[in-house]
């Protein structure tokens, strides 16, 4: 309980707070879906992070967008049951600094209900570049989509999606763990054709000292041909 | 590099839309209980559930219904009507332990030579007759009256080494009558 009370007391201890450091922003994606045959397609992404500002939540410092890095990404996937399906690719990271390059293996498990649909998705990746050490993550996300309208999303109609997601981290011998949290707003034009606005906060760091809070504003749009 | 960024997306934006292509046209919404035909209400509040009914309209190129959810004693009920409040039939979700003995066996026959393998996943009783019959029917089970029971079944079937989703409705005492291959919605903004 004394523990409890502490962890809370350090939470709303302005001093600390003052010294974590924040970073707001953009991130548009174009999300498109192949499908190639009975059980296998292609994922191709693109998405740029635009970065507005970053600093301190005792420094504010103003607003300029300028673009931080941009993402190129292609999976591979067979289904391998009803609902789940393994993935495999590679993604390009193009950033100042020079490019990295990540690998992906994921496992993904939908479940349609009555009025809503639960996704689990485990992944794994390992990225590499000149710059860093290179990095291992273990990640888990759990993902809820719900109508705002019916039962299941129609044509031209809005939804709800929230997405809960743990990133572990071993680089350089040193463990992270990164929480994320992206509710958002979508609207199908149809089932194949999707845009998806929200919040993505990511909390980092907290672990090891002053943490690292990301608030960035998704723009998705999902695309099936 | 900004400009390299809004150039892509306008790249692909010109590429894919031609490739979007529209789909059938099928929708289901939310409606008030007051839009809803005075017959129908009635029918729906003779029926007690003890709780909150959800109304629903559904429009496809097939015509259009309305329906009522909501649920009773721990078992879920859906009610259909016609536009004019005419009753259509009414789906009670039943466990499949639930069902006659003998009932289950020819419903079991039946799948084992459909599938290599096969879950059960939902169970409906489904009642059809005049709307006078179905609610003698439904306040006292086995009550008499001119009524055409089936059952609708959702499952998970494998065969061929391919795994589907089916919906299969038997009659009263378990004939194959209708199957139907389930297609599931879009899952692409839940899996990336």
């Amino acid at each position: 309980m004394k523990q409890t009370t502490l962890f809370f007391l350090c939470l709303l201890n302005t001093n600390l707070w003052a010294q974590n450091s924040y970073k707001l922003g953009m991130l548009p994606g174009l999300n498109i879906n192949q499908k190639l045959g009975k059980n296998w397609r292609l994922n191709y992404k693109l998405e740029s992070r635009l970065l507005g500002t970053e600093g301190r939540f005792s420094e504010p410092t103003p607003f300029a967008v300028q673009h931080s890095l941009t993402d190129l990404a292609v999976l591979s996937s067979r289904k391998v049951g009803l609902n789940n399906s393994l993935a495999g690719g590679y993604l390009l990271r193009l950033e100042k600094g020079g490019p990295s390059h990540r690998l992906i293996q994921q496992y993904t498990l939908v479940r349609s209900y009555d009025e809503f649909r639960l996704a689990h998705r485990f992944s794994a990746d390992q990225t590499f570049s000149k710059k860093e050490a290179g990095e291992v993550r273990l990640r888990y996300r759990v993902s809820f989509d719900v109508p705002l309208n019916g039962q299941e999303v129609d044509d031209r109609e809005f939804y709800l999606k929230i997405n809960n997601e743990y990133l572990n981290s071993l680089q350089g011998g040193s463990y992270g763990l990164e929480i994320r949290v992206v509710p958002s707003l979508g609207f199908a034009f149809n089932d194949n054709n999707k845009v998806e606005l929200g919040i993505d906060y990511r909390l980092t760091d907290f672990l090891s000292g002053p943490s690292e809070s990301c608030f960035w504003l998704p723009l998705s749009w999902y695309i099936g041909i | 590099m900004k400009l390299l960024v809004i150039s892509n997306f306008l790249l692909f934006f010109l590429c894919i839309s031609p490739l979007i292509a529209q789909q059938k046209f099928e929708k289901e919404y939310r409606i008030e209980a007051a839009d809803v035909p005075l017959v129908a209400r009635q029918f729906v509040d003779s029926l007690d559930f003890g709780r909150r009914v959800r109304w629903y309209r559904e429009v496809s190129q097939q015509g259009e219904s309305i329906e009522a959810k909501s649920k009773r004693e721990g078992q879920k009920y859906s009610v259909e009507f016609g536009l004019s409040g005419d009753l259509q039939d009414v789906e009670i979700e039943i466990a499949w332990r639930d069902l006659p003995e003998a009932l289950r066996k020819n419903i079991e026959q039946s799948l084992k030579a459909e599938f290599d393998r096969f879950k059960i996943r939902k169970v409906q009783r489904q009642f059809t007759g005049k709307s006078k019959d179905i609610l003698n029917q439904l306040r006292q089970p086995d009550g008499g009256g001119d009524l055409t029971t089936k059952y609708e079944l959702v499952l998970k079937g494998r065969k061929g080494g391919e795994t589907n989703q089916f919906e299969y409705t038997f009659s009263a005492d378990g004939k194959l009558e209708k199957r139907a291959k389930m297609v599931f919605r879009n899952t692409d903004n839940l899996e990336y």
